[in-house]
């Protein structure tokens, strides 16, 4: 029988804020231990939550960007238990009115033919803060409240997902778009961004939801597939042996690459929600909803089709020059100076020698010290011949990106990278060259085309490199005529 | 030297110069010795406020000015926190405890020069009616040890009465002020929900709890008021609306008022006979003055205090879970190696006590699932219906007459066996609390069996002025009445 799956991703994004979501202590988590906490943050007695009001804007940023729609009457809720990294003995989330309702996220699968777009709906997304953490150490538990109260956005997709690549895929696209909004630096590693899954299979082709399972905690794109695959496996394996599927937690074994069922707790926990009193309704006006949107970079997915579309780059280029807001700046800025026909000219030089440059030495994205105007110049001084694309890559660039003073044009001049050679004195150089080998000529007549690049070559180096081997191969196909 | 009637005087003395503040502190301080045996403060600051008010006496000598404030002498409800005081809530879970840092209230208090003597008693998280639910042991009453003085403020009210201080911050979640007021026979108001900040009172039922200031005076309730209210931004739920002045402007023959109360709670069997026919009297008495007086109808007496209850412990069960041993507090003593659980159940067990545990119990109970919308949903129902009732009624007129409370001062250990007859004298009170009404007791009645008690007042959202001038008219003409 054939097998389908059915998954849907939970996601914990922690917001890049400066304070935590209801205190003003420092959201950094990464100090040591227990510096960055508060009497609000330790719950001392008669504290009261302080809302954050850039938490709400950065999850609002996510749910404009995933076309979701807006609450805008904002109310919290107590998740009721006890445990020793959460002070206040209840943590505040939104269980009745997520910030985010419906939306989704474009996710780009590959495929045999190539690179497929997908939407998978947003069920919600809700804010909530970050509970501490517990280091066990010498038989002791210790907490670190660093963590407690770091705000979260939990985000649920719709069961849209049907393969572990599409649930890698979308959970790499949420990464992507995230750190793209500068909402989250969505580091799985240090558990910014940290993700569950729920899985069932069903016999393709039908409607019915089978029993899903959920696996918790998986902290990177790998693992997510990983462990669907087993997964997925396990219970198409189960079920055709006619065992019935248990809707359960499982774990993943990085180790085994194995999941497997996790302790259940002896009685289903009792949350016991209820509105959060301490904090008056957070109303998310017409004006703040638009002074967000004004502070939103492009849309990564408009420019995605925009760049493959109509500047006709490949799907590898585009989704690399969308990366961040500053590449897209800078592209975009190029375009401008130069043509939109000069778009793969320019995605070359910003994905070839400047990101290769930029990736060996401490420089800023997306170009370091180079303008958007110093590429076109120097883009330009390809073009008309002036210098040569080797030339300009090698000697005219990493002085460009470290920041030197001099325009291009004057940097190669200095550097005496000017195509020396103008038409005329190039060609006496061919004229001499040609001349020193009539047998090679006679060859190259009588039907061995191959040796043009052998006579372009010869006068590349009579001219040390310095001239321009389009023009040089266009004079010597001329005299060879 | 004996104490003052009220601010203006002492402040008239203190600027001719004929008395310092340290004299008034001391001779507080005396007659706080004098009556230890109340019982009335958990913790005397009496070497720090004669410190304070020696500083404060230099000034006024440098400047010859007062703030509104200088030199005048409070005590706070032990669930108000003072930076670097302790903070008990006459709780063995916070015996030890000390607060880092200040209440609004306590900072706003300071801002003007007022001076705190000590800590007072109270019912354990401002939980009872009597002040017998304290770790510290009972407050007494102030005219006959063998009475209870109210609760759970009655340390505030026990401490005023007996001028042991002139002003004393109270809370009021439920009565919590206007009863022990009423009962020691003085004035305790509770402003509207959200009138004075929230930030530093220990949270016994959120949406419900207001600090409520203590006095002899009217005038000086108001100035207090008018300190300790207004936004802040430690509180979401304090209002904005800025604070008015709310000095009741002595009129002996005002313009005709429109009052009412309501026929049912004048009828209630629980209300004792002679108090009700002095309420008529006082009835009869306005209306003859010319002001109206309407009987209204309202059909929720006797749903409102069940409400509450539900209500307030749902908060309170979530309110106290912060208190867990982990970070602050009592901790009980467990084996090496005890579970997690253990050390939670000691530790709660062991620290709280018995009516604080009854309600953590109740508001898990009706916080669960499966009772969840029969009691809580319920009782939030009630609290809608209640709300707009009494919007309605104080739509039309000024201000509500009622009693405060049914009966008199009971004696100690009269009710402790019994809690629901115990909630159920709360039926007049936790009306203003459910709907977030301003409700004032003024001390002036006496029963034939010596004991004082009030008349409380409720007037509509945010009309404190009017509420402290409609008291300020009735407490003028007391004894006429």
């Amino acid at each position: 029988m054939e097998w389908e799956a059915v998954i849907g991703l939970e996601l914990h994004v922690q917001l890049l804020t400066a304070s935590k979501l209801f205190s003003a202590d420092a959201a950094d988590f990464t100090t040591e231990p227990n510096t960055h906490i508060s009497a609000i943050s330790l719950a001392h007695p008669g504290t009261l939550p302080r809302l954050n009001r850039k938490a709400i804007e950065q999850a609002v940023k996510l749910g404009l960007a995933c076309h979701a729609e807006i609450t805008r009457i904002n109310y919290f809720d107590r998740k009721n238990y006890f445990y020793p990294d959460l002070p206040k003995g209840y943590q505040i989330t939104q269980h009745h009115t997520p910030i985010c309702k419906g939306g989704y996220l474009t996710i780009y699968v590959e495929h045999a033919s190539g690179m497929v777009r997908k939407t998978i709906r947003i069920h919600h997304m809700h804010l909530e803060e970050d509970a501490g953490k517990l280091l066990h150490r010498e038989h002791h538990a210790w907490v670190d409240f660093n963590r407690a109260g770091v705000p979260l956005l939990e985000i649920v997709t719709e069961p849209d997902l049907h393969s572990p690549e599409e649930a890698a895929a979308c959970l790499t696209a949420l990464r992507r778009l995230v750190r793209y909004l500068g909402v989250s630096d969505g580091n799985m590693e240090e558990g910014s961004l940290r993700c569950d899954v729920n899985v069932s299979v069903r016999p393709a082709g039908t409607q019915t939801l089978g029993t899903k399972v959920e696996i918790k905690n998986l902290n990177s794109v790998r693992f997510v597939r990983k462990a669907l695959e087993y997964e997925i496996n396990r219970q198409i394996t189960e079920l055709e042996q006619g065992i019935p599927i248990a809707q359960h937690t499982r774990g993943y074994d990085e180790q085994r690459n194995i999941t497997y069922p996790q302790r259940q707790k002896e009685m289903a926990h009792d949350y016991r929600y209820f509105p959060e009193p301490d904090l008056a309704p957070f109303v998310i006006t017409d004006s703040m909803l638009g002074s967000i949107h004004q502070q939103m970079p492009p849309s990564q997915e408009l420019l995605m089709d925009t760049y493959q579309n109509e500047l006709g780059l490949g799907f590898s280029e585009a989704w690399q020059l969308t990366e961040s807001p500053a590449t897209v700046q800078f592209f975009t800025e190029n375009l401008r100076l130069l043509s939109p026909a000069a778009a793969k000219t320019i995605a070359n030089w910003l994905l070839g020698p400047i990101r290769a440059y930029l990736n060996s030495h401490p420089l800023q994205e997306p170009a370091g010290h180079l303008t958007p105007g110093q590429l076109a110049e120097l883009i330009q001084l390809i073009e008309n011949g002036t210098t040569t694309f080797t030339a300009a890559a090698q000697q005219l660039l990493p002085p460009l990106l470290e920041g030197t003073p001099l325009s291009p044009a004057q940097l190669a001049e200095q550097l005496g990278l000017h195509n020396q050679p103008d038409k005329q004195e190039l060609l006496a150089c061919v004229d001499e060259i040609l001349h020193a080998m009539p047998d090679k000529i006679k060859q190259y007549r009588s039907g061995k085309k191959g040796l043009l690049g052998y006579f372009v070559g010869e006068v590349m180096k009579k001219t040390q490199g310095k001239a321009n081997p389009q023009l040089i191969h266009e004079l010597i196909r001329e005299r060879l005529k | 030297m004996s104490v003052f009637r009220n601010v203006q005087e002492y402040h008239a003395h203190l600027l001719v110069g004929d008395v310092t503040c340290e004299q008034v502190v001391s001779a507080y301080l005396d007659r706080i010795a004098l009556h230890k045996h109340l019982n009335a403060f958990i913790h005397l600051y009496a070497e720090e406020a004669l410190h304070r008010a020696r500083a404060i006496d230099a000034r006024i000598q440098r400047e010859r000015t007062l703030k509104r404030l200088t030199g005048v002498v409070f005590g706070i409800k032990d669930v108000i926190a003072y930076a670097h005081h302790p903070l008990t809530a006459a709780s063995r879970m916070l015996k030890d405890f000390r607060s880092v840092y200040s209440a609004t209230a306590v900072e706003r208090l300071l801002q003007e020069e007022a001076i705190i003597i000590g800590s007072l008693n109270c019912d354990e998280f401002a939980m009872g009616s009597s002040t017998e639910n304290s770790w510290f042991g009972p407050t007494l009453h102030p005219l006959n040890p063998d009475y209870v003085p109210g609760g759970s403020s009655g340390g505030s009210a026990a401490a005023v009465s007996a001028d042991l201080c002139m002003l004393a911050l109270g809370s009021d979640t439920g009565g919590s002020v206007r009863q022990p007021a009423d009962f020691c026979g003085i004035i305790g108001l509770k402003p509207t929900y959200g009138r004075i900040s929230r930030h530093g009172l220990i949270a016994y039922a959120s949406s419900f709890d207001q600090i409520g200031i203590f006095g002899k005076d009217i005038a000086d309730v108001a100035t207090t008021l008018e300190v300790i209210a207004g936004p802040d931004e430690f509180d979401s739920t304090a209002s904005p609306l800025p604070v008015e002045s709310y000095q009741p402007v002595n009129n002996p023959e005002p313009p005709s008022m429109k009052l009412a109360y309501m026929k049912e709670a004048l009828d209630h069997p629980s209300l004792d006979r002679e108090m009700k026919s002095n309420i008529e009297k006082l009835i009869d008495w306005l209306i003859q003055k010319g002001h109206i007086v309407d009987a209204v109808h309202f059909n929720y007496l006797d749903v409102i205090a069940p409400a509450y209850y539900v209500l307030t412990t749902a908060e309170a069960s979530a309110n106290l879970a912060r208190y867990d041993g982990v970070r602050y507090g009592y901790r009980a003593s467990t084996e090496e190696g005890a579970s997690l659980d253990i050390c939670y159940q000691k530790t709660r067990s062991e620290g709280f006590g018995k009516e604080v545990k009854r309600r953590i119990l109740l508001g898990t109970y009706v916080l669960s699932e499966g009772y969840y919308d029969a009691y809580y949903t319920k009782a939030q129902q009630v609290r809608r219906l209640v709300a707009e009732e009494a919007y309605r009624i104080l739509h039309e007129y000024t201000c509500l007459l009622m009693p405060t409370f049914p009966t008199t001062a009971f004696r100690l250990g009269e009710n402790m066996d019994d809690p629901v007859k115990m909630y159920l004298g709360d039926l007049y009170t936790v009306f203003a609390n459910l709907a977030g009404l301003p409700a004032i007791s003024i001390p002036l009645f006496r029963h034939s069996n010596g004991l004082p008690f009030g008349l409380q007042l409720v007037a509509g959202r945010f009309q404190e002025k009017k509420l402290l001038e409609t008291a300020a008219y009735l407490l003028s003409h007391g004894s006429t009445i």
